[in-house]
């Protein structure tokens, strides 16, 4: 009964349709659909290009009977998706909650709380992890024949799929946390290890393709039976789908079922004492003394955004990924120089020349760094702060911008310069991609403080609703790619007749035509939105 | 001075939060503004400081208004809301250090300030920790400090003295009482109406978004205690 009452206040925190926009929908109509139509877009396109790839690799899978290896495709990437977010959100939802102080003095069981609390964290696991694997579920279904009995065996076994991931990495995430905790710099080292568990999982699903066989599926194979053999959820999993074993399906959902309950009832204990031990924190004086510094007031803002920016984890890893990968993919050109076109166009069917893939990939990394479309949201309660200072808005706007553009355009040029000693680029060819990253970078940072100035979220409990669930990150990630789209007809239509790098030429010169314009905009709008912001 | 005239302030557009407010507060005025919960305090104070908007009246700030003329008027005020909402990625230093570079204050006039109220509030030793490391009463001082650093001339505060320990609750009134020495005018909303009663020498208050009554204490309280108009006041239909 309790339970039910908990939960059904937790879902309305968490669930709201107000909430999850940021605003409410009834009074902004047109917002709301014009945010439903770029879900529906971006839900669509996901499916189509996720679905594509693997309709098309069900098919070779069924040609060569290997059709369950798609299975432990599915459970794997629901494997890292549940791990992804229990990664991020773990300590958030179970030990350190920030209803602590509401819920502790009230005469409910912790188990009652906790095991309320690990249901909405995984009705947001499976929402994702349902989104994710439909295509593959679609191509498997397609390929080996429908029937209602593996698809309800594949229903029920996909829910215990985070079960297991949710248990491990809570607690690896809470290590985390407990270790840094006491270091100086604990946000930098925690983002640096989520960093390496990212990386390394990227790492080991890009290391399916390359082992002894020539044959990359034969390697996958191998992969995925050693996988198996060592995580036996894996096996009953394919067993229950795949041959309808019923006692493979007992089997998974006995070992998780077990697994989640003696999770629940241990760590009662440890929900306590790290939410206590959040509550007693006590500020050390410090001996080193703190020395005043001035700046511009751009400079201090954009000084602002990066404290920010490294404090906030999960904005860290999002926004950061794009450099990181850039500086990544830079380095591995040099070691790699000759193996990259050749694996762009066997494993992603991408048989472009070097200038088209490193413009595709500076492209795409840039587009992610966004910060510019969701730090004013991420302003929050704090938004009264420069609301009652003496700074004009697009002055804020401008120290957001700047931050951004550090942020990414460095890692950009640099890794273009990899890229160009790597695989020998002529000076015209780099001179063009430098252009063409400057005036990316430059489109995309303006584009997203627009962006955030239509539909910024101050209302968010935590920073992971603006950084990744927010409309403005949507809108300018998925806007960006519309861009890159242009930019990529333009490369292509002009390069039948002209140069490649006359298509580069064209392709920047759009770009800046459009900062430009939407620099106009900031200088004539930013302040009239600004006003019209209610905090 | 400080010109509030016939402001008004409708929410979803039902709700008057203020309704047609006038008021006037001087240089050398120690100004309270008492009223019960959801009276229309906090939300005088933010369309004063030009946090929110209101729909008619102005105000005007030494003759700046804060709609037509933000920027100027915003210059010479400070203002410090009942929950210290701030940057806690900041340590309290870098706080400071940004609000010092929003109003231009050169290091060599920002540092003997940081130092004094620093000292005054014995924050000193915390200022290079991080903000979220911070308890509510010290994250109350740094916003304190931070409104003080660039000496306005006018400063608004919304619950000033909520979450201060005795100590500084004192310092903060004589720090009050040494910035209207010097010219400045402050106008605070609080509930302790025997705060207002001995510090203020003007008072308002507010029921329902309408100031019931206003001018010096002592004319306002007459033989009463403040508590007791406040109440006759609150009760009146």
């Amino acid at each position: 009964m309790m339970f039910k009452k908990l939960l059904s206040v937790f879902f309305k925190e968490n669930f709201g349709f107000s909430r999850i926009l940021g605003f409410n929908a009834k009074k902004q109509k047109g917002k709301a659909i014009a945010i439903g139509v770029l879900l529906v877009y971006g839900l669509g396109a996901f499916l189509f290009t996720f679905g594509y790839l693997f309709f098309d690799l069900g098919k070779i899978l069924n040609q060569v009977g290997v059709l369950d290896i798609l299975l432990i495709y599915g459970f794997i990437y629901a494997t890292v998706l549940s791990v992804m977010f229990v990664l991020f959100r773990a300590n958030g939802y179970l030990f350190n909650y920030k209803d602590y102080q509401i819920l502790q003095p009230l005469p409910i069981p912790s188990r009652t709380v906790i095991s309320a609390k690990i249901v909405v964290m995984m009705v947001f696991i499976y929402l994702s992890v349902f989104i994710f694997i439909a295509p593959i579920a679609f191509s498997y279904f397609y390929h080996g024949g429908f029937n209602v009995l593996g698809l309800l065996f594949f229903l029920i076994g996909t829910l215990t799929i985070p079960i297991i991931p949710l248990v491990v990495f809570s607690f690896v995430s809470l290590l985390i946390a407990r270790l840094t905790a006491k270091m100086r710099h604990t946000n930098i080292i925690n983002i640096v290890l989520l960093f390496v568990v990212f990386l390394g999982i990227m790492y080991g699903s890009f290391s399916l393709n390359f082992g002894d066989n020539l044959n990359p599926l034969l390697n996958q194979q191998d992969f995925m039976d050693a996988l198996g053999s060592i995580y036996p959820p894996i096996t009953w999993f394919v067993g229950a789908v795949n041959s309808h074993n019923v006692l493979d399906l007992l089997f998974l959902l006995a070992s998780n079922a077990a697994v989640l309950v003696i999770f629940v009832y241990a760590i009662q204990k440890l929900v306590t004492s790290t939410n206590q031990r959040a509550m007693s924190k006590v500020t050390r004086k410090n001996n080193k003394a703190a020395v005043a510094k001035q700046r511009s007031i751009i400079g201090s803002i954009a000084a602002k955004e990066t404290k920010t920016f490294f404090n906030t984890t999960i904005y860290a890893l999002n926004i950061g990924f794009g450099p990181v990968i850039m500086i990544i993919l830079g380095v591995a050109s040099i070691f790699y120089a000759d193996n990259i076109q050749n694996y762009f166009a066997t494993e992603m069917g991408l048989n472009f020349g070097m200038e088209i893939i490193i413009l595709i990939l500076l492209g795409f990394s840039l587009s992610m760094v966004y910060s510019t479309a969701v730090s004013l949201s991420l302003e929050g309660k704090q938004f009264w702060i420069l609301r009652s200072l003496p700074i004009k808005p697009k002055t804020v706007m401008y120290g957001k911008m700047l931050f951004n553009i550090y942020l990414g355009l460095p890692a950009a040029v640099i890794t273009t310069l990899m890229f160009s000693y790597a695989i020998k680029l002529s000076f015209l060819t780099t001179m063009m991609i430098l252009l063409f990253v400057v005036s990316l970078s430059l489109m995309v940072t303006v584009f997203g403080a627009i962006i955030n100035l239509y539909v910024p979220k101050f209302e968010f409990r935590n920073p992971t609703e603006v950084v990744k669930q927010s409309a403005g990150a949507m809108f300018a990630l998925f806007g960006s790619w519309i861009i890159l789209v242009v930019d990529g007809l333009i490369f292509y239509f002009v390069t039948k007749t002209m140069s490649n790098d006359v298509g580069i030429l064209l392709m920047s010169l759009l770009n800046l035509l459009l900062f430009a314009g939407m620099v106009v905009f900031i200088e004539k709008k930013t302040e009239s939105l600004f006003n019209k912001f209610e905090v | 001075m400080l010109v509030i005239k016939n402001v008004s302030k409708t929410y979803n557009n039902k709700t008057k939060a203020c309704d047609r407010i006038n008021l006037t507060i001087e240089p050398g005025d120690i100004y309270g503004f008492i009223g019960h919960n959801g009276a229309g305090k906090t939300t005088l104070l933010k369309s004063i400081s030009g946090i929110i908007n209101f729909e008619e009246g102005d105000i005007t700030i030494f003759g700046h208004s804060i709609k037509t003329d933000a920027m100027e008027a915003k210059r010479l005020i400070a203002y410090i809301p009942d929950n210290p909402d701030i940057y806690e990625s900041l340590t309290g230093m870098q706080y400071l250090d940004f609000i010092c570079d929003v109003f231009e204050i050169p290091l060599e006039e920002r540092v003997p300030l940081i130092d004094k109220y620093a000292e005054m509030f014995e924050i000193k030793d915390v200022l290079s920790n991080p903000i979220s490391s911070y308890s509510h009463g010290m994250k109350q001082k740094i916003v304190i400090m931070s409104a003080l650093v660039h000496q306005p001339k006018a400063l608004l505060l919304d619950e000033p003295f909520v979450g201060l320990d005795p100590k500084a609750s004192f310092l903060l009134k004589e720090v009050f009482k040494d910035m209207v020495d010097k010219g400045s005018l402050i106008f605070f909303s609080t509930h302790v109406l025997e705060v207002a009663e001995k510090l203020c020498n003007k008072v308002a208050i507010i029921k329902n978004g309408k100031i019931v009554s206003n001018g010096r204490t002592e004319d306002v309280i007459k033989d009463e205690s403040l508590e007791q108009i406040f109440m006759e006041l609150s009760n009146e239909s």
